[in-house]
């Protein structure tokens, strides 16, 4: 199921909100509008949990995590770190990283079994990464784009990619990541996929600017609706491609 | 040194070299030597990627085997995986991280070919211990990839061995990056038009395309000349160059042929002697903050966007003139494509108005754009031939073999690594034929004439309290001592009276010393002014002991304090006396002039009397009783009063006065 949301204004939400399969973050908003819509759809299976990171709300740029772990950046304060120890499950791991490419939510794409992280990572922060998030490190680019965080979006079911991937590129990746992957947009047409969507096994949340088809690609590619991509493929070719005459 | 010769007295053009010289010229020095080792650098390279290409054979035999198998790498040349096993643990591998990373930089290395690098960079550490199982240890294999990355990044030539002379190399690669001018010089001396063997001509690089070993830019000169009379005058026509140049709210441009102009042709741009402009434009607008400078964008940029009404109209300038450029640019369009090279000198604000718009006529990648590699002064159309005499003159200047090793050794060893400032360069040498290297000063002899310098000033704007200290301080300097005629000279012509007393009664300076500068004439001849000329003479009869006054000192007299006096109470009898005569001659003239002024007053009396019984005799009185009827006539014509000279100046009143006496007395006499 794929919910269509905006956190005060900007549909940018996967910059303002993380979710996992164990737990969900959301930034403090002057409203619990966006705080609201996650609660509706996670509220008794995982912790949804209001924090900044280093005293900003961009916490979906700056952290990065699993199931099994989160990693956030060395500028995230104290307090901060307690209170998500505090809210988070015991067995969700919180590691602090002192990295230079600080926005770790930008470097770094992961789902439970394989991270994708830019290439010019500290060889310690890859280490990090494998141990805190039990994952394989790949240093990879998504269409040329070192910022692999930023341009693809990653499920154990699926995976959403930069638009101009190309398909030889694509089949590497899922290669890599053993899930099938779809070059697709958000946000009527934003490459920028890990700003505008947030997605977990069984849920997705996209900004509130995505079209219908945009959000029937979202929900096939991360089988939110229980159908196989075969299916999905069938079903919609009719809005996805063109017939000539 | 050898004396200028007739052919290089003139100014040579870049683009019409006499053969003779042509034929014997060689790139000479810094450059030749250091296109030596580029173009020993490049050959290695070559061999190394002739080994790259014999050693990635193999490599590409392997890929084609693997091209079978659907599993490859995007990122790794020529790597191919028979299971998803070997394509993960490809992903890990030290050669695609290498490459993951390279790729970004836009080249990838082969599978030999990185080895054979990662041997380099282990062996150039000096830790062997581990090179051996190098491939797979994690950390210390992450570092060699690092180090690898550092290693190329830092230098052209990774497998060198030697680090001096990779420094050396760099060094020298970047003398012959920065140097302006390219310097060729005759292998043997040509008799013929008197050119010695230590000659250097120079050509600014700017007029070559960016070349990379010395026998480019000799062909490309040879390329460059004019081919004279012939087939190819035609041609050469249509060769030209582009000037343009846009600063503080002026543009000066200018397409100018190559071919100078012929004697018989019109010229239209006055001065510009035998170039041969096509075409040229200026215009200024007021773009730039009096006073305070910078352009009213970088203003309104740097800060908020000011409201002013100069704010306003300079604002409206930088878009009219950049409009004004731009409508130009595309009137020139033809020149410009034609052009072999364009020159430009414009801010970086500036060049938006050259290029980087839509339909913009020349492109910011365009190889023929270049700086002008000198400093210029404000874009005027005589700045932009100075410019362009100064781009296509050949330089000329002449040094023995063992000066010119010094200067390049000189300039060499200046060059540090990081940021140092940059010597002048054989360059900067002496461009004039006729003028030999300025000797360079030391450092005490430039002390001394910065001294010099400062003495003379002081003593000319008559500074004694500043000079008195500086004096004592540096009297015993030999330079100073040994001219000091000189400065009583300079103080006499300056009319520093004081200076002058202070130098002769208390320095005791010889104002009898002739002053050579001066072609031999002593001190007090150089007095400009009467007073001055007063404190040798005083000084004279006070002191007539100290020296021969009369002959060596060619002071004529001496002035004691009585025979002043005497002379200024003669001098002030005489005003008085003339105040006098003055005020005589003024009573008696108005004496005259009020008796003068009575009897006109009585003419004018008379004859007003007579018109008036004309008037009532001709007009019978019947019409007009009243007695006023003549006011408005009367003061138009006849009574010219007082009070109708009211508006005038004192003296056309005076001059009017003195006529209407001159009639006064005619009519006298008349009657008489």
């Amino acid at each position: 199921m794929a919910v269509r949301t905006q956190f005060e204004n900007s549909t940018d939400i996967g910059v303002f909100s993380k979710l996992t399969n164990s737990y969900c973050l959301t930034a403090l908003a002057s409203s619990t509008n966006f705080y609201s819509v996650f609660e509706s759809e996670l509220a008794d299976v995982i912790p949804i949990v209001h924090t900044t990171i280093g005293g900003t709300r961009i916490i979906g740029r700056l952290t990065a995590g699993n199931r099994h772990g989160l990693l956030v950046p060395s500028t995230t304060t104290d307090q901060e770190l307690q209170h998500l120890r505090n809210s988070l499950p015991p067995s969700v791991a919180i590691q602090r990283v002192e990295e230079r490419l600080s926005a770790l939510g930008n470097v770094i794409a992961c789902n439970d079994y394989v991270a994708l992280v830019h290439p010019d990572i500290d060889r310690e922060t890859e280490e990090i990464i494998a141990d805190t998030l039990k994952v394989e490190v790949f240093r990879q680019t998504v269409a040329s784009n070192v910022l692999v965080g930023s341009y693809c979006a990653l499920s154990n079911q699926g995976g959403l990619v930069h638009p101009k991937t190309s398909r030889s590129e694509l089949d590497e990746l899922s290669s890599l990541l053993q899930v099938p992957l779809v070059a697709g947009t958000v946000n009527r047409g934003s490459e920028v996929i890990g700003a505008g969507l947030v997605v977990n096994d069984w849920c997705a949340f996209t900004g509130l600017d995505t079209t219908a088809t945009e959000v029937s690609v979202i929900e096939a590619t991360f089988r939110l609706q229980g159908q196989t991509s075969a299916a999905v493929i069938n079903e919609m070719r009719d809005s996805l491609i063109d017939h000539y005459a | 040194m050898s004396t200028p010769s007739s052919i290089l007295s003139r100014g040579i053009s870049v683009y019409s070299i006499p053969p003779e010289i042509l034929t014997t010229l060689s790139v000479r020095s810094i450059q030749a030597q250091v296109q030596a080792g580029i173009s020993r650098g490049t050959s290695k390279n070559t061999d190394a990627t002739a080994n790259g290409t014999t050693s990635s054979a193999p490599g590409l035999v392997l890929g084609t085997a693997g091209a079978g198998a659907a599993l490859s790498c995007q990122t790794c040349p020529n790597a191919g995986f028979d299971t998803v096993e070997e394509q993960r643990a490809h992903f890990k591998s030290d050669w695609h991280r290498y490459n993951a990373k390279a790729k970004l930089a836009g080249r990838t290395v082969g599978q030999e070919e990185f080895d054979n690098m990662v041997e380099g960079v282990s062996s150039i550490s000096g830790s062997g211990s581990d090179s051996g199982s190098s491939s797979s240890s994690g950390s210390s294999s992450q570092s060699k990839v690092a180090r690898l990355l550092k290693r190329q990044t830092l230098g052209a030539d990774p497998t060198s061995d030697d680090d001096d002379a990779l420094e050396l190399a760099d060094r020298q690669r970047r003398a012959h990056l920065r140097t302006a001018v390219i310097w060729f010089s005759p292998t043997a001396s040509i008799p013929s038009l008197q050119v010695p063997l230590e000659t250097q001509f120079g050509v600014h690089r700017a007029l070559f395309p960016p070349f990379e070993t010395a026998a480019d830019y000799l062909s490309e000169l040879k390329n460059m000349q004019l081919s004279g009379s012939g087939l190819g005058a035609e041609a050469d026509s249509e060769r030209r160059l582009t000037l343009l140049m846009v600063a503080g709210g002026h543009f000066a441009g200018m397409v100018v042929a190559i071919r100078p102009r012929g004697k018989t042709e019109r010229q239209e741009v006055k001065g510009a002697g035998d170039v041969r402009v096509l075409k040229h434009k200026t215009f200024h607008r007021y773009t730039t903050r009096k006073k305070q400078g910078g352009s009213q964008a970088l203003n309104d940029n740097a800060k908020s966007k000011a409201v002013s009404a100069g704010a306003m109209l300079r604002r409206y300038g930088e878009q009219a003139l950049q409009e004004e450029i731009r409508a130009l640019m595309s009137d020139w369009e033809e020149d410009l494509n034609a052009s072999e090279r364009i020159f430009v000198r414009a801010s970086t604000h500036g060049k938006k108005s050259f290029w980087g718009y839509e339909g913009a006529v020349i492109q910011k990648n365009d190889d023929r754009i270049g700086v002008f590699p000198f400093p210029t002064r404000r874009p005027t159309l005589q700045e932009l031939l100075r410019c362009w005499h100064e781009l296509t003159r050949l330089k000329v200047s002449h040094l023995s073999e063992d000066a010119l090793r010094a200067l390049d050794d000189e300039y060499i060893a200046s060059l540090q690594p990081k940021n140092k400032p940059v010597k002048p360069t054989p360059a900067a040498l002496p461009t004039t034929p006729s003028v030999p290297a300025v000797p360079k000063l030391t450092a005490e002899e430039e002390a001394r004439l910065d001294r010099r310098k400062r003495l003379e000033e002081m003593i000319k704007k008559g500074r004694l309290d500043a000079l008195k200290p500086f004096w004592s301080k540096y009297k015993e300097d030999h330079d100073l001592a040994s001219s000091a005629s000189e400065y009583i000279g300079l103080a006499a012509s300056a009319g520093q009276e004081d200076v002058l007393r202070w130098m002769i009664e208390e320095e005791r300076l010889d104002p009898t010393q002739p002053i050579e500068s001066a072609g031999n004439r002593r001190a007090y001849e150089l007095a400009t002014t009467k007073g001055a000329r007063n404190v040798f003479r005083r000084i004279a009869h006070a002191h007539p002991e100290w020296y021969d006054w009369v002959n060596d000192a060619r002071v004529p007299s001496g002035l004691s304090e009585e025979k002043e006096a005497e002379q200024d109470k003669k001098k002030a009898e005489r005003r008085k006396g003339l105040r006098e005569k003055l005020k005589e001659r003024e009573k008696v003239r108005a004496a005259e002039e009020a008796e003068e002024a009575a009897k006109e007053e009585e003419d004018q009396r008379r004859r007003e009397a007579e018109e008036r019984m004309r008037a009532s005799v001709g007009a019978g009185g019947g019409v007009n009783g009243n007695g006023n009827q003549n006011a408005g006539p009367q003061k138009l014509g006849g009574r010219v009063g007082g009070e109708g000279l009211g508006g005038m100046s004192a003296e056309m009143r005076m001059q009017i006065e003195r006529e209407r006496r001159a009639r006064a007395a005619e009519a006298r006499f008349g009657r008489g």
